[in-house]
């Protein structure tokens, strides 16, 4: 019992100890203090520790302090307008790309869609209507240009097809088949060439002429050349006009080609038999190198007669020298076969042949 | 407005509410008023110099940063102080990692060295140097209550250092004047048992 009011007299001492050192108790309560702690070691501690507590030194605030929190907080505040330029820099930044990505796709679908719609089209690449392959396999037409035998230079980047290659590599294998069998028979003329596909055979078509059709049949047994169509015609009966050109042919016309023109624009002159005639191997050879530039059919531009040049016969078939051509078209028909004809019609036969793909 | 004029005077409370709009330079006059006391609270509750200078300064930006917040239903001082305490938890178990980091033993204790840098120990005599140098129970005082837990400490540093009533305390540490007194006690007492063989 005595005990426990010691720790209860203590406990009212020590919550007194802290006005005491701050000498804020009332004379009364200081002196309970002083004559308690005279008697209490416990309570004389406890005073000491408040004491050393209150004792704990105040020091000033580095000024490093003060500079340091102001140079930070005038960062952030830069950087936070930074943050908030920013922001507004990348919504803006994602709405163009938003937008700058819906109009790729949108540009690109239309780009796509003319080419899937366009029928002139084909993976980029224009292929004119002439060369366009059609649908229809029962009989493809490929080629329906004589020049296509001959290697067309002024053409070559207009027929650069995978289509038009491919024609090209055939019809040059054909062609060469086709002009042995000319030369045998001295059909003169190839008029054109189509690729004829059927279910059970693929074949090319040409278009000879052949003066004596018996002797080509003959020729053709057991070979891949068969005939399609024959027809014959009669040159010379055609009309008075001819037999009037065969005069004025035999009257020395001749046309030849000026090497010193422009290409497109070469301009075929008329010339004076005589001068023909002292050189007639070298004119001709002239005209047959020129021509095939021309898109000119060469084969039937040989000189059908080195020893008696007179005529050459000029087919062109690129349109674009057509004018130019025409008039010199019309005047080597005049003179046609000329060399081979004394008076009266020719004869011959127009005849298509086809080559097997497969012999 | 009324509030903050109960408790700041009327120039505080004008640099209180141009820091509120952002005005850096009214932030820096209340730094100036308040740096002293926030920096002794942060040397006290975390025992060095270098440990307070950061941690007053965190106390300080987080403050300005948080001045839309500060409605002045208390005074601005127990706003730092409570700002400074919350931040002050985190240095304090950061430096105490730190402590503990470098007391791992890299060797065995077996050599005639390891008895020299061994910790002191806690129940053992007052070093006779502290005790040469005058301020020995100050010096044991300060070592003593970094041996407290961080609540006893910080409430004893308010109570004692930096001398808040009990409703000031209360304030600071968000709790009522109740949960005051009796860890006030607490701490009191565990601080006495770990000084009473230097008392």
């Amino acid at each position: 019992m005595v005990e426990d009011e010691e720790m209860k007299n203590c406990e009212n001492i020590v919550n007194l100890l802290e006005g005491y050192l701050a000498g804020t108790l009332a004379e009364a309560q200081r002196a309970e203090v002083e004559s308690h702690l005279a008697e209490c070691e416990r309570c004389r501690k406890e005073m000491r520790l408040f004491d050393a507590l209150r004792q704990t030194p105040t020091v000033p605030a580095p000024p490093i302090l003060r500079r340091n929190v102001m140079e930070r907080l005038r960062a952030e505040k830069t950087c936070h307008k930074v943050r908030i330029f920013d922001k507004v820099l990348s919504l803006f930044r994602f709405r163009f790309f938003v937008w700058g990505a819906a109009a790729a796709v949108i540009i690109f679908s239309v780009v796509i869609g003319i080419q899937l719609l366009s029928p002139r089209y084909y993976i980029g690449t224009y292929i004119p209507d002439t060369y366009r392959l059609p649908s229809n396999k029962q009989e493809d037409m490929i080629a329906t240009d004589r020049t296509a035998l001959f290697r067309d230079e002024a053409r070559a980047p207009e027929l650069e097809t995978f289509a038009e290659r491919a024609l090209r590599r055939d019809a040059d294998r054909e062609a060469g088949s086709a002009l042995n069998i000319l030369n045998r028979f001295n059909a003169s003329k190839i008029k054109q060439v189509r690729k004829i596909a059927k279910p059970a055979e693929t074949f090319y078509s040409f278009e000879i002429s052949v003066e004596d059709l018996k002797r080509f049949e003959t020729a053709i047994k057991n070979t891949n050349i068969r005939i399609v169509k024959q027809q014959m015609i009669v040159a010379s009966a055609d009309s008075d006009s001819d037999a009037k050109a065969h005069k004025e042919g035999a009257k020395n016309l001749f046309y030849q080609a000026d090497e010193e023109s422009n290409r497109l624009g070469v301009a075929w002159k008329r010339k004076d038999a005589p001068a023909l005639l002292t050189a007639p191997e070298s004119v001709g050879a002239r005209v047959a190198d020129t021509v095939p530039t021309l898109g000119g059919a060469a084969g039937s531009l040989s000189p059908q007669s080195s020893s008696n040049l007179k005529s050459a016969e000029v087919q062109v078939a690129d349109e674009r020298t057509t004018p130019i051509v025409r008039g010199a078209e019309s005047k080597s028909k005049m003179i046609q076969g000329t060399p081979s004809r004394k008076s009266g019609g020719d004869r011959y036969y127009q005849v298509e042949i086809g080559i097997r793909d497969q012999p | 407005m009324g509030s903050e004029t109960k408790h700041q005077t009327g120039t505080e409370s004008a640099l209180i509410e141009r820091s509120r709009q952002g005005d850096l330079e009214a932030f820096d006059s209340l730094v100036q008023i308040h740096q002293d006391r926030i920096y002794n609270l942060s040397l006290r509750l975390l025992g060095n110099e270098e440990d307070a200078l950061d941690l007053a300064q965190e106390a300080f930006c987080a403050a300005f940063r948080k001045m839309g917040s500060f409605r002045g239903e208390a005074a601005f001082f127990s706003w730092l102080y409570r700002i400074t305490v919350n931040l002050a938890k985190n240095f304090w178990r950061k430096s105490a990692q730190r402590v503990s980091d470098r007391s791992v033993p890299l060797e065995p204790a077996n050599s005639e060295n390891e008895r020299e840098y061994a910790p002191p120990i806690p129940n053992g005599a007052p070093n006779p140097r502290q005790q040469a140098a005058g301020h020995e129970l100050r010096a044991i005082l300060d070592e003593k209550m970094n041996e407290l837990s961080f609540d006893f400490r910080t409430i004893l540093t308010l109570r004692f250092m930096e001398g808040l009533s009990y409703e000031e305390i209360a304030e600071t540490l968000g709790c009522n004047t109740g949960t005051v007194k009796s860890r006030l006690n607490r701490a009191r007492n565990e601080l006495r048992d770990l000084m009473e063989p230097y008392l």
